[in-house]
C-alpha cells in the first residue's frame, strides 16, 4: 500500500506530537489557570481541551458572560472592570488560582504577561507560570538590557545608544548615529514612547515627549536611542526553548502591515525572505535566547532594511497574537507546545525538523471605526457571521449579541487563512472576508478588503508605511468596494422589499422566523 | 406598489406586485424582472436575505436607516449598497426635522412639482393638517403638518419642481 502522501504529493509528515513519555506522572499538568479574557483566553481553553487539561477563566464584572467564562471548565471572578482591579491584579489571580487548585497558570498576551513580578509571584506560590523565568523575563523586558545582551552575542543592530539620561547624551548619540533617529522608551511597547527625529534642533523637544510619555505609559522614563530606517519592514523569528537547553526557531513572520506601530496584518513566511536571510536571523535570535537562558515561546524581532540588512529591536518574552500564521506554516500547536515545555518535557524536534510548509496570512478584526480614524467602536454585536471553508480559522472571543466592553483591547478575532503558496492565501483570505460580515458595532473589515485589492499588498512588497500610504488614497474607507450595477439593481430591490415588509404593504412570505424586524419598525416609527 | 429608490446620483423606479406570497414579476425602471425572496434571518432593525432575479442568486443583509439617516443599508460579500426609499403614498414630514426651539421645517420627500397650496403663511393649523399637495411618479400627495402652530413661512409657489430634501414650509 502507497504511503499516504498530502496534497503536493509529497509524502505527508507525520503528526508533529511532543513525547511526554520522559516527565513523571507529577510533573504532568491536570488544570490551568488562565490569566486572560477574549481570543487568547479561548484559545488556550481550546489546547487544555485538546491535552485533556482542565482549564479555569478568570473574570472581570463585564466579562461575566465573557465566550471564555463560557467555554472554560470553571471560572473565578477577579472584580471590577478597571483591568488593575481585575486581570492586572496580581494577588487575585493568585488567590483564584489557589482556589481552584490548578498546577499552572496560563498568562496569555498583554496584561500580566510580561510582568516578571507575576511569573515570580507563581513561582512563590508553587504554580508553574507558563513562560520564561521571572529573571530571562527581567533580562529580556528591559530594550537596553536586552539590546545590550544582544550586542555581546554578535547580535547585528542599528547604531545608537542605551540609556540615555540627559539631553546632552541624547544630543551627542544621535549625532554618532546619524539623523533621523528613533527615539524609543526602553521599558515600551504598542508604539508609546517612541518619537522619529529628523534633525538635531527637534531632539530636545522630542526627547522630552518620549520621557514624558513613557513614563506615564511604563512608570519609567529610560529612553534609548537608534538610527531610523526608510521603510523599514518587521520581520520577527519565532523561537521555543526547552528547560533542557534546547532552543529552535520556527521560521519569521512578516509583520509590516501596522498602523501606528501596532501590526494589523501578519504572514509566513515573509515573501521577501531568501533561505539563506531566514537562517541567518533564526540563528541570531536562538543566540539572544540562550544567552537569556531562555524558556518556552518568544520572539524575537528585527528590522529589515532594503539590502537585506537585518537590526535586532526586542525580545517579546511571551506568546504573541500572530502566532497562528506559525502554526499553520509549521504544523505545530504552540500553546500545546508551551505547555508541554512547561510541564519539563523535552523539545521533540531540532532544528531540520521544521520545515514550514505553505503560506499564512492573519488579519486582527478590531471593533475600532475606519471611518473615524480607527477609534474603538464598543457596543453590542447585533450580527456576527464567521467565514469557514478550506484553509481558513477564525480565533474568536466573541458572539452574536455580545456587549464589547470598553475597558480593554478592542481585539475581536483573528483571520487567518492558509494556502500552499501565497496567491492561494490570499484568495482563501479574500473570500473569508467576503463571508466575515458584523454588524451593529464598527470594525475594520472594509480595511481589509482594501489591503487586499492593493497591488503593492499582493505583490508582497509591502514595508511599514504601507497603512499610510493606502489610507492617504482618496477613497472613502467608510464605503466597501464598489457595487456593480447588477448588484445596485439587486439592492435597490432588497431595500424596497424590506422597507415593504416593514410597512405590511404586500403579504408575508414564507419565513423562518417571527418578525422583530416588524415589530422593532413599530417601536422606532415608520419613516 | 411603487417605490423611487436613489443610489448614489441614480435614481430607480420600481414596481411591487402589491399581492402574492413571493414579489413574482416586479418591474425596474418599467423593465419586468422575475423575483423569488426568501427572508433567513430577521432581527430588531436588520435582515438577512435570499433573492433570486432571474436565476441570478444574491445574499443581501439589509439594515434599515438608524434615527439620522435616510438610507437603507444592503450588504453583499464585498460591497455595501446606501439605498434611499422613497414612498410616494406615505410619508410624514419627519419629526427629526423639528428643532428644540419648536421651528418645524417641511421638506419634499421626493422630487417632485407642488401642485397646490391648502394653507397660506400666518394660518394656525392643527397637527396632521394638509399643507399642500406635492406630485411625484404620477401620484398626488398631501403633504401634511407634523405639529399644531403656525405657517411661519411657505418656501414654495405653486407649480414649482422641487428637488429631494428641499424646504417646503415652516411651521412654528
Amino acid at each position: 500500500m502507497a504511503a499516504a502522501r498530502d496534497v503536493r504529493g509529497r509524502p505527508a509528515r507525520r503528526p508533529l506530537e511532543l513525547r511526554r513519555d520522559p516527565i513523571p506522572a507529577s510533573a504532568k499538568i491536570r488544570k490551568i489557570l488562565v490569566a486572560n479574557r477574549g481570543e487568547i483566553a479561548v484559545r488556550v481553553i481550546r489546547a487544555c481541551r485538546d491535552l485533556g487539561i482542565a482549564s479555569v477563566a478568570v473574570y472581570s464584572e463585564v466579562d461575566r458572560a465573557a465566550l471564555h467564562v463560557q467555554m472554560a471548565d470553571e471560572a473565578y471572578p477577579l472584580g471590577a472592570a478597571a483591568a488593575r482591579e481585575s486581570y492586572l491584579n496580581i494577588s487575585r489571580v493568585i488567590e483564584a488560582a489557589r482556589r481552584s487548585g490548578a498546577q499552572a497558570v496560563h498568562p496569555g498576551y498583554g496584561f500580566l504577561s510580561e510582568n516578571p513580578e507575576f511569573a515570580q509571584a507563581c513561582a512563590d506560590a508553587e504554580l508553574i507560570f507558563i513562560g520564561p523565568s521571572a529573571v530571562s523575563m527581567r533580562q529580556l523586558g528591559s530594550k537596553t538590557a536586552a539590546r545590550e545582551l544582544a550586542r555581546r552575542h554578535d547580535v547585528p543592530m542599528l547604531a545608537g545608544a542605551a540609556a540615555l539620561p540627559t539631553l546632552q547624551e541624547a544630543l551627542r548619540e544621535a549625532e554618532r548615529a546619524g539623523f533621523p533617529v528613533m527615539l524609543k522608551a526602553s521599558a515600551g511597547g504598542g508604539g508609546k514612547g517612541m518619537r522619529r527625529v529628523e534633525r538635531a534642533q527637534d531632539l530636545a523637544g522630542a526627547y522630552q515627549l518620549a520621557r514624558t510619555e513613557a513614563q506615564s505609559a511604563f512608570g519609567d522614563d529610560t529612553v534609548y536611542l537608534e538610527r531610523a530606517l526608510d521603510r523599514p519592514r518587521h520581520v520577527e523569528i519565532q523561537i521555543l526553548a526547552d528547560r533542557r537547553g534546547n532552543t529552535i526557531y520556527l521560521g519569521e513572520r512578516e509583520c509590516s502591515v501596522q498602523r501606528r506601530h501596532q501590526k494589523i496584518i501578519e504572514e509566513s513566511p515573509s515573501a521577501r525572505l531568501s533561505p539563506q536571510l531566514r537562517a541567518r536571523m533564526g540563528d541570531a535570535a536562538v543566540r539572544v535566547a540562550r544567552a537569556a537562558g531562555y524558556e518556552n515561546a518568544g520572539t524575537v524581532e528585527f528590522l529589515l532594511d532594503e539590502s537585506g540588512g537585518f537590526y535586532f529591536l526586542e525580545v517579546n518574552t511571551r506568546l504573541q497574537v500572530e502566532h497562528p500564521v506559525t502554526e499553520m506554516v509549521a504544523g505545530i500547536d504552540m500553546v500545546a507546545a508551551q505547555i508541554q515545555i512547561a510541564e519539563g518535557a523535552p523539545l521533540p524536534w531540532r532544528q531540520e525538523d521544521i520545515q514550514p510548509r505553505g503560506h499564512a496570512i492573519e488579519c486582527r478584526i478590531y471593533a475600532e471605526d475606519p471611518a473615524n480614524n480607527f477609534f474603538p467602536s464598543p457596543g453590542r454585536i447585533a450580527v456576527w457571521e464567521t467565514p469557514s471553508g478550506p484553509g481558513v480559522r477564525v480565533d474568536s472571543g466573541v458572539y452574536e449579541g455580545w456587549q464589547v466592553p470598553l475597558e480593554y483591547d478592542p481585539l475581536l478575532a483573528k483571520l487567518i487563512a492558509w494556502g500552499a503558496d501565497r496567491p492561494e492565501a490570499l484568495r482563501r483570505l479574500r473570500r473569508a472576508l467576503g463571508e466575515f460580515h458584523i454588524s451593529g458595532i464598527r470594525h475594520n473589515l472594509p480595511f481589509f478588503r482594501r489591503a487586499l485589492d492593493d497591488s503593492t499588498f499582493t505583490a508582497g512588497d509591502v514595508d511599514t508605511s504601507f497603512v499610510e500610504r493606502l489610507l492617504a488614497q482618496p477613497r472613502d474607507l467608510e464605503s466597501e468596494a464598489a457595487a456593480t450595477r447588477e448588484l445596485e439593481n439587486a439592492a435597490a430591490l432588497a431595500g424596497a422589499l424590506s422597507y415593504a415588509r416593514q410597512s405590511q404593504l404586500v403579504p408575508e412570505s414564507p419565513a423562518p422566523s417571527s418578525s422583530n424586524w416588524q415589530q422593532t419598525a413599530r417601536r422606532e416609527g415608520l419613516r | 406598489m411603487r417605490l423611487l429608490v436613489q443610489i448614489g446620483d441614480t435614481e430607480v423606479q420600481l414596481d411591487l406586485p402589491s399581492a402574492g406570497a413571493n414579489p413574482g414579476t416586479c418591474a425596474l425602471a418599467g423593465e419586468p424582472l422575475e423575483v423569488d425572496l426568501c427572508w433567513i434571518r430577521e432581527l430588531p432593525g436588520r435582515a438577512l436575505l435570499s433573492l433570486l432575479i432571474g436565476s441570478r442568486s444574491y445574499r443581501l443583509w439589509v439594515e434599515q436607516p438608524g434615527p439620522e439617516e435616510a438610507a437603507w443599508r444592503v450588504f453583499s460579500d464585498d460591497s455595501e449598497v446606501l439605498a434611499t426609499i422613497l414612498d410616494p403614498r406615505r410619508y410624514s414630514p419627519a419629526s427629526r426635522n423639528t428643532h428644540k426651539d419648536g421651528l418645524a421645517r417641511i421638506t419634499a420627500p421626493m422630487p417632485g412639482r407642488v401642485v397646490k397650496l391648502l394653507v397660506q403663511a400666518g394660518d394656525a393649523i392643527e397637527a396632521h393638517q394638509p399643507l399642500l399637495v406635492l406630485e411625484a411618479m404620477k401620484m398626488q400627495n398631501e403633504v401634511r403638518s407634523p405639529k399644531s402652530g403656525r405657517v411661519r413661512q411657505l418656501a414654495v409657489s405653486e407649480g414649482a419642481a422641487v428637488s429631494a430634501q428641499e424646504l417646503l414650509a415652516e411651521i412654528e
